[in-house]
């Protein structure tokens, strides 16, 4: 058999098998670059309770976090003192925990680079210091079973912070602060357990209020500044005490009156606040 | 005209000592395959003295350039497959394959596209490289000559073809390969075009090479400028 015809037996046998594969590869084929949208992940836990640290009745946390999500709770374990649920990719450094007592002050120090943690505390400690996110989100949910006097929640760069207060909730001052992105604050209570005051900063991006409660339990007084853009601003039987472009301040009916009182204040450089707004606004209705 | 074609006949008689018999039926169509690969030259010789009809490579320009425009649409549907797996969390549809209509669809559609524009450009390029050769440098070729032998030309595009299926199969790993087989298939299809004008037209390898290269280069080129610019004229001088 002649050279030619056995590439030329070859050309054949490689236009059917490009065939077959035009058939088949529509059908079986995954994406050309596998994109792996949820990789193996590494899960971590990291826990301390009233044993292993036994005299401490005030936590001050130091927590760090380059990259990724927090996930923060309160939980009526009254042994718990915390928990860290890391989830990393692989090859991420572990996350590093330092845990040091002086005298009923429980010092706790967490640095990791990168992954999503949910970080669960007790109801039995008295929390104050500071959680930071370079980049991502912080979402906490302070309950009836939060116990807190002064919490920083922070996203140094860019990303989004959600805090939701519950029925019950103790607090004393809540400071939440955003480089780049938003903060959404939801006030879900009838009444807190104490008098408690929460700042919001924002430079540049925006501040969700959601539907403030107006319960003759708990007055609520909102001041917001925008510097640099404009605010919108529902009152629904709130009481306005200022009211400009950029500048609001508003109370609750019963705010005097009220047994416990929140206060919130709120910044924002460049971007726009949004007060007493149900965070999906409706489609807008034609006239008539 | 017989004139031309008695020079013509006893041109190639002095030039081709050795002469095959004539190749028929289906190891006839493989060595004709294998030939325009190997020795294009002999292969040519052959196709010219048997007077093949423009069957044969009008076959070649739809299979080869079907099968190509179908491997496009193939690596369409899985680019788009990457997309939606990529944003399956927010869409929660979790693989296009779902859509299967479509799977089939895309390909359908670039391969006849593909086969529409191949045979578009088979025509012209000869028509080209012949108004070339033949008026210009005095070749005595005729133009269903030369198109027959420009279909033979593309048969080292499968090569071409070797490529995109080992790319579709690992992109990663045989990407670097596949741009060096496309590569070697562009260099082989002009050597061959090169042979089939000085074949056709018995003229110098040089001046085959103005005439099935150069000359159709520069007139693409010409043509695309041209088309550029009117679109950019279309789009207010954004283009410019």
């Amino acid at each position: 058999m002649r050279a030619n015809t056995v590439i030329g037996g070859i050309i054949l046998a490689i236009l059917l098998s490009s065939v077959v594969y035009a058939f088949v590869a529509p059908i079986i084929s995954g994406p050309i670059i596998p994109i792996y949208v949820d990789g193996a992940k590494v899960r971590n836990v990291y826990s301390l309770n009233a044993t292993q640290a036994p005299g401490v009745n005030y936590v001050d946390l130091n927590f760090t976090i380059k990259a990724g999500g927090l996930d923060i709770n309160f939980t009526d374990d009254s042994n718990l003192i915390y928990k860290f649920v890391f989830e990393q990719d692989e090859g991420v450094a572990a996350p590093s925990i330092t845990n040091v007592t002086v005298g009923n002050k429980l010092l706790v120090n967490v640095t990791a680079d990168s992954g999503n943690v949910k970080a669960i505390f007790g109801n039995n400690y008295n929390y104050s210091g500071a959680l930071r996110v370079g980049a991502g989100g912080i979402s906490a949910v302070l309950s009836e079973d939060s116990n807190v006097d002064s919490l920083d929640l922070v996203v140094k760069y860019a990303g989004g912070l959600s805090v939701e207060i519950l029925d019950n909730a103790s607090f004393n001052h809540l400071n939440t602060r955003v480089n780049t992105g938003g903060i959404i604050l939801s006030i879900n209570a009838t009444t807190l357990e104490r008098n408690s005051t929460i700042s919001s900063v924002v430079e540049v991006g925006g501040v969700i209020v959601d539907k403030l409660p107006n319960e003759p339990s708990l007055g609520i007084e909102l001041t917001a500044l925008v510097d640099l853009g404009g605010k919108t601003l529902n009152l629904d039987n709130y009481d306005i005490i200022i009211d400009t472009p950029n500048e609001c301040k508003i109370r609750s009916t019963n705010y005097l009156t009220a047994p416990t009182k929140l206060d919130i204040d709120i910044f924002t450089g460049a971007g726009g606040v949004m007060i007493n707004q149900p965070f999906f606004l409706n489609y807008p209705m034609p006239f008539g | 005209m017989c004139y031309e074609t008695s020079r013509r006949s006893s041109k190639l008689t002095e030039e081709v000592s050795v002469k095959y018999k004539d190749s028929t039926g289906f190891t006839g169509f493989l060595d004709r395959l294998g030939g325009a690969l190997l020795e294009p030259r002999k292969t040519f010789d052959d196709i010219l003295t048997e007077k093949r009809s423009i069957l044969e490579p009008l076959l070649l320009i739809l299979v080869f350039f079907g099968i190509q425009g179908a491997l496009v649409g193939v690596f369409f549907v899985r680019i788009i497959s990457s997309i939606f797996t990529l944003l399956s969390p927010i869409t929660g549809f979790e693989q296009f394959g779902t859509f299967q209509a479509f799977s089939f669809i895309i390909p359908v559609t670039t391969a006849i596209m593909w086969i529409i524009g191949s045979l578009i450009l088979w025509v012209v390029s000869a028509g080209i490289a012949h108004l070339c050769a033949r008026y210009i440098f005095g070749g005595m070729g005729a133009y269903t000559q030369l198109l027959k032998l420009y279909g033979y030309a593309i048969v080292p595009s499968s090569l071409v073809i070797l490529g995109m299926v080992l790319v579709g199969l690992n992109f990663l790993f045989f990407f670097s390969y596949c741009i060096v087989l496309c590569l070697i298939a562009i260099f082989w299809m002009v050597s061959i075009s090169v042979v089939a004008v000085e074949r056709c037209h018995l003229i110098d390898p040089g001046k085959a090479f103005i005439s099935s290269f150069i000359v159709p280069l520069v007139v693409y080129m010409i043509i695309f400028s041209l088309l550029t610019y009117l679109l950019s004229l279309s789009l207010g001088g954004f283009l410019i």
